[in-house]
């Protein structure tokens, strides 16, 4: 009987175990590039042009290209599939869109649900880019490029226009049970550094802090490399698993498009990034964001609508789509 | 359950319980390091 005492308690410590880690760790674990994850990351098919329950920015175009045009092809990072979606509704003509509906899955985690031959395409940040820097993109809607990006297409003898095209805050986010509301730029930065570990140490529970990273090359990698001037932890530390998550996101993504009601932005020496105070000024990391194309591009329209996008007609669309214009720059 | 039955029962059990406990740990590796941000800390348990 001892014996099988022994034998069942060893099972059920091993099930305990893997409980633990289940509940506290892999139940939360949501692949950034499973179909499930970048459903949510964004869900493009509620952005097609043209199609009436889109949720785009109709605001209307003086600028109209026609089904015989050179179309210039628009790709972007997930966080502004709104804005050049809502581009392609206002100023092409319909019929120019090629969405086939495909299935995100983990062989397609990009979601390549559009045709070859269609204006609009979505390959997000890293591959996107890629793309311009080939040639078949040609106008990039993203965050600044990354070092690493620039270095590329420098490499490959590419040299690239960018131009801001709106405003945008950067955040830092937690669970929206973590008590705490808001951090310095300089208790973030510790946190990042890994000088600061615990939550009890910026008025928090007792609790370990575990700082998120994200994957080098996306935009809002960049901009924390930015942000941390080059001096932060280089991967997520592994221990700090089980103790309480900060993580960072462009403010609309986050808020607008992901809208998780599980976790809250936070302030930031005091002021919370909500779009007046991104507006005023008032928020202490606000952001631009760019249209890039190559200058070695002939099709005369791509430069067509950049200055459209900057034009009273493009930043109120921007301003539409839940982002803040650069005409509102304090 | 002969001494003998009883140390070949244990060794199976706590290779078994171990092979699937480590197997878990690797699946945590690499899935964390990939893992979407918004949705790690969405799903982050305060009691």
């Amino acid at each position: 009987m001892k014996k099988i005492i022994a034998i069942s308690g060893i099972i059920f410590l091993f099930i305990i175990v893997n409980v633990f880690l289940y509940v506290t760790i892999t139940s939360r674990l949501a692949n950034n590039f499973s179909g499930t994850s970048q459903l949510k990351m964004v869900d493009v098919a509620k952005f097609l042009p043209f199609e009436e329950t889109s949720e785009l920015a109709r605001t209307g175009s003086s600028l109209k290209f026609q089904r015989d045009d050179d179309l210039p092809v628009l790709d972007g990072a997930a966080a502004l599939v709104p804005v050049y979606a809502s581009v392609i509704e206002n100023c092409y003509p319909a019929g120019c869109v090629t969405y086939e509906g495909g299935v995100f899955s983990d062989d397609n985690y990009y979601g390549e649900n559009f045709a070859p031959d269609s204006v609009m395409q979505y390959q997000n940040t890293v591959r996107g880019f890629d793309a311009l820097v080939e040639g078949s993109v040609d106008l990039f809607f993203t965050a600044h490029p990354s070092k690493e990006q620039m270095q590329s297409a420098k490499e490959k003898d590419v040299e690239l226009e960018i131009v801001p095209i709106g405003l945008e805050a950067f955040v830092f986010f937690v669970n929206k049970d973590n008590p705490v509301g808001g951090l310095t730029t300089e208790q973030i930065r510790s946190i990042y550094r890994g000088e600061i570990t615990n939550w009890k140490e910026v008025g928090g529970a007792s609790k370990m802090i575990n700082p998120l990273t994200r994957i080098k090359g996306s935009g809002s990698q960049t901009m924390m490399d930015k942000f941390m001037e080059d001096k932060m932890l280089t991967s997520r530390r592994l221990l700090s698993v089980f103790g309480a998550g900060i993580g960072y996101s462009f403010r609309y993504y986050l808020s607008g498009m992901v809208a998780d009601d599980h976790v809250k932005m936070l302030a930031v020496d005091g002021i919370y990034p909500s779009a007046e105070n991104v507006r005023n000024g008032s928020y202490p990391i606000s952001t631009k964001f760019y249209a890039v194309y190559r200058k070695d591009n002939q099709n005369e329209k791509v430069a067509r609508l950049v200055d459209w996008l900057l034009s009273e007609e493009g930043q109120t669309m921007i301003e539409a789509c839940g982002y803040v214009g650069l005409s509102d720059e304090s | 359950m002969s001494d003998r039955t009883f140390i070949r029962l244990l060794i199976i059990v706590v290779l078994l319980g171990m092979l699937v406990t480590v197997a878990h740990c690797i699946y945590i590796y690499f899935a964390y390091q990939n893992s979407s941000i918004i949705q790690f800390i969405a799903r982050e348990l305060w009691l």
